[in-house]
């Protein structure tokens, strides 16, 4: 559905430290059939080593990657923003292919605002994630 | 008669006397005037007919010092010449003031024959000096400091005028006034760079200065005097003590920082809350989600339905808060408040409770009264204490909240009332109070009946409780029918 690209895959790569959340996030993911590949990270730091140990395997083919994350921001010892400065640090193709989505119950415009300003971030979500969110998202994502 | 017969006699003279810039009477013996020249006529506005043969009294005015006329003729019988300043009546009513120099004129045989007045106008003069009188009075009462000098004429930069309150507020001693004034104000501001003062406009410069030990702050002002053709001829420096005000302004700064970050940390206290109060809640509305998407059957279904409605409204009541904290100091939105709908809103966030099913929902309003206000304000103010009845009821068959809306001669009252468990009497005095710690935010209690008490204070009204414990607890809501401003006005 989001196919555009060769190397563009709608692969999905959720982070957030509830897993009653991530729960949820996948059967909406899969539900709506917004991805079909669906990776779970319950820290930052395990998504960054998932990330990392994908990269570095020659056997990995780039349609295996995630091309959408969806990021929660309060999460402990490095929450959702500090995530993304690593991100952004990291050097690599995928990375310019990726779109990270922020997925958060924060109504703070201060979180907005900091989120909207890195390159990476291309929306900013409440919870939970809903069949209409996951719609209007699609839509903005292939535009 | 006798001014003919002069004017033939000594007519050389008397044309002399006539072209003269000066007045000159001339009067016999018997103060009778016999001569009154040119300059007479316009200096004093009688002419010369009117003039001769009156007395002098034509032009004296009456002296306040007691002076009299045979005191003059004395002391002129004994020096011949007086010179005196003196005012003088003119014709139109109007007093000038003359330098005036009387001679005694006599005769070879010693005996006087004329007395001789010749006199010059110097009223002008003379207010000068009135003038500069009052301004000196005024700068020696000042509590400015005021030094004014004269612009450097031949390199030097001579101080003509500095009052007392300068060398106060300065502390230089009173020979360096003596050095120009360009001494001065190195001594004063060392670091003052004289491009002010050499501006043709008028320029301002402070300085922070340690005065025996405390710190004063001296504020000079430097005003350029022009003469007519645009030259400065004077500068006038005004040295101000702004301690004060510097002090008052400090003071200001400091608890404006103080507040602006009291209000931040609130900010981020609230958005805390919030978060920490919504995560949950999100969690259940998008299980719910969930559960309606994947059919659970139509026997879960009516369930599902209420338990999504509960959360999307807690959830939104939450939002009110954030909403209330943030828009505290917003206009607020008036319109016609309609109490029987806040009541179901509320109620209904509260009736599929567990507790909100044992409990008897009333409302009672026979007058049907309403008034122009808030309506979010007042929804916040509804949910909470409704929410409260329902959160602190007893487990018995009978339990009720009930709101109540009457009136009094002056007030719409409106009322919340339960049978719960009641408020001690040594805590009701603090119900109202945010009594919460940074430490336990998280834990969330102790807004509820503060946000309460500031939202009513917000839209004009005021709050008072009574209880007794397990028995009854009733808040009770005034809204004058004049409150501030356009909320809480009576609409019918």
């Amino acid at each position: 559905m989001l196919a555009k690209p060769e190397a563009y895959t709608n692969n999905v790569l959720l982070i957030d430290d509830n897993d009653i959340d991530n729960f949820i996030n996948e059967r909406m993911v899969r539900g709506c059939r917004f991805a079909d590949v669906v990776y779970v990270n319950s820290s930052t730091r395990s998504a960054i080593e998932f990330l990392r140990n994908m990269a570095s395997n020659p056997n990995i083919s780039v349609k295996e990657f995630p091309a959408v994350i969806f990021l929660d921001i309060n999460m402990p010892i490095l929450d959702g923003f500090q995530f993304l400065e690593e991100l952004e640090k990291y050097d690599a193709d995928f990375v310019n292919n990726l779109k990270v989505v922020m997925l958060t119950s924060s109504i703070n415009p201060e979180d907005e605002e900091k989120a909207r300003k890195s390159r990476l971030v291309a929306d900013f979500l409440h919870k939970p994630l809903t069949e209409e969110s996951l719609k209007e998202l699609t839509k903005h994502l292939v535009a | 008669m006798i001014r003919s017969k002069l004017l033939k006699e000594h007519s050389v003279l008397v044309q002399l006397l006539e072209s003269l810039g000066h007045s000159v009477i001339v009067s016999d013996i018997h103060g009778l005037i016999i001569y009154w020249n040119k300059q007479s006529e316009s200096d004093f506005g009688f002419t010369s007919d009117e003039a001769i043969g009156k007395t002098i009294d034509l032009i004296t005015v009456e002296r306040n010092d007691g002076t009299t006329y045979a005191e003059v003729w004395e002391s002129l019988l004994q020096q011949t010449t007086i010179t005196t300043e003196v005012p003088r009546k003119r014709k139109d009513g109007t007093v000038i003031w003359v330098e005036l120099r009387i001679t005694l004129l006599r005769d070879n045989l010693n005996e006087p024959l004329y007395i001789i007045e010749v006199s010059r106008d110097v009223t002008e003069d003379i207010m000068k000096k009135n003038k500069l009188l009052v301004l000196e009075a005024l700068l020696a009462s000042m509590q400015e400091g005021v030094l004014i000098s004269e612009e450097a004429v031949k390199g030097g930069n001579e101080i003509i005028l500095v009052n007392n309150a300068f060398k106060s507020l300065s502390g230089i001693s009173d020979k360096d006034f003596n050095s120009g004034y360009r001494n001065i104000f190195q001594k004063l501001f060392p670091e003052w760079s004289w491009t002010g003062a050499n501006t043709n406009t008028v320029s301002q410069y402070e300085v922070k200065r340690e005065v025996k030990g405390t710190t004063r702050w001296f504020g000079l002002t430097t005003v350029p005097i022009a003469d007519n053709k645009g030259k400065v001829t004077h500068r006038m420096f005004i040295l101000h003590d702004n301690s004060h005000l510097r002090t008052k302004e400090d003071q200001l700064q400091t608890q404006n920082r103080e507040l602006r970050s009291a209000n931040m940390e609130l900010d981020r206290m609230v958005y805390g809350v919030s978060h920490d109060l919504r995560a949950p809640l999100n969690s259940i509305i998008g299980l719910t989600n969930l559960m309606k998407k994947e059919d659970y059957g139509k026997e879960a279904a009516p369930y599902i339905d209420r338990i999504s409605q509960s959360a999307e409204r807690l959830n939104e009541f939450i939002s009110n808060i954030i909403q209330y904290s943030k828009n505290n100091r917003k206009v607020p939105f008036v319109q016609t408040i309609d109490f029987g709908e806040l009541f179901n809103i509320s109620a209904d966030l509260h009736r599929y409770t567990e507790a909100g099913q044992r409990i008897a929902f009333q409302y009672v309003n026979k007058e049907r009264i309403t008034i122009e206000s808030d309506k979010d304000r007042w929804q916040i103010v509804f949910n909470n204490l409704i929410g409260n009845s329902i959160k602190f009821s007893r487990n018995i068959p009978n339990s009720y909240v009930k709101v109540m809306v009457t009136r009094n001669e002056s007030a719409v009252l409106i009322s919340v009332e339960d049978n719960g468990t009641g408020i001690p009497k040594d805590r009701l005095d603090f119900v109202f109070d945010m009594y919460y710690r940074a430490d336990n935010i998280r834990s969330g209690s102790g807004l509820g009946l503060f946000i309460v008490r500031k939202t009513v204070e917000a839209i004009g009204g005021e709050i008072s409780v009574e209880s007794q414990v397990n028995s009854m607890t009733k808040f009770t809501i005034s809204i004058p029918f004049k409150a501030k401003g356009t909320y809480g006005k009576e609409s019918n």
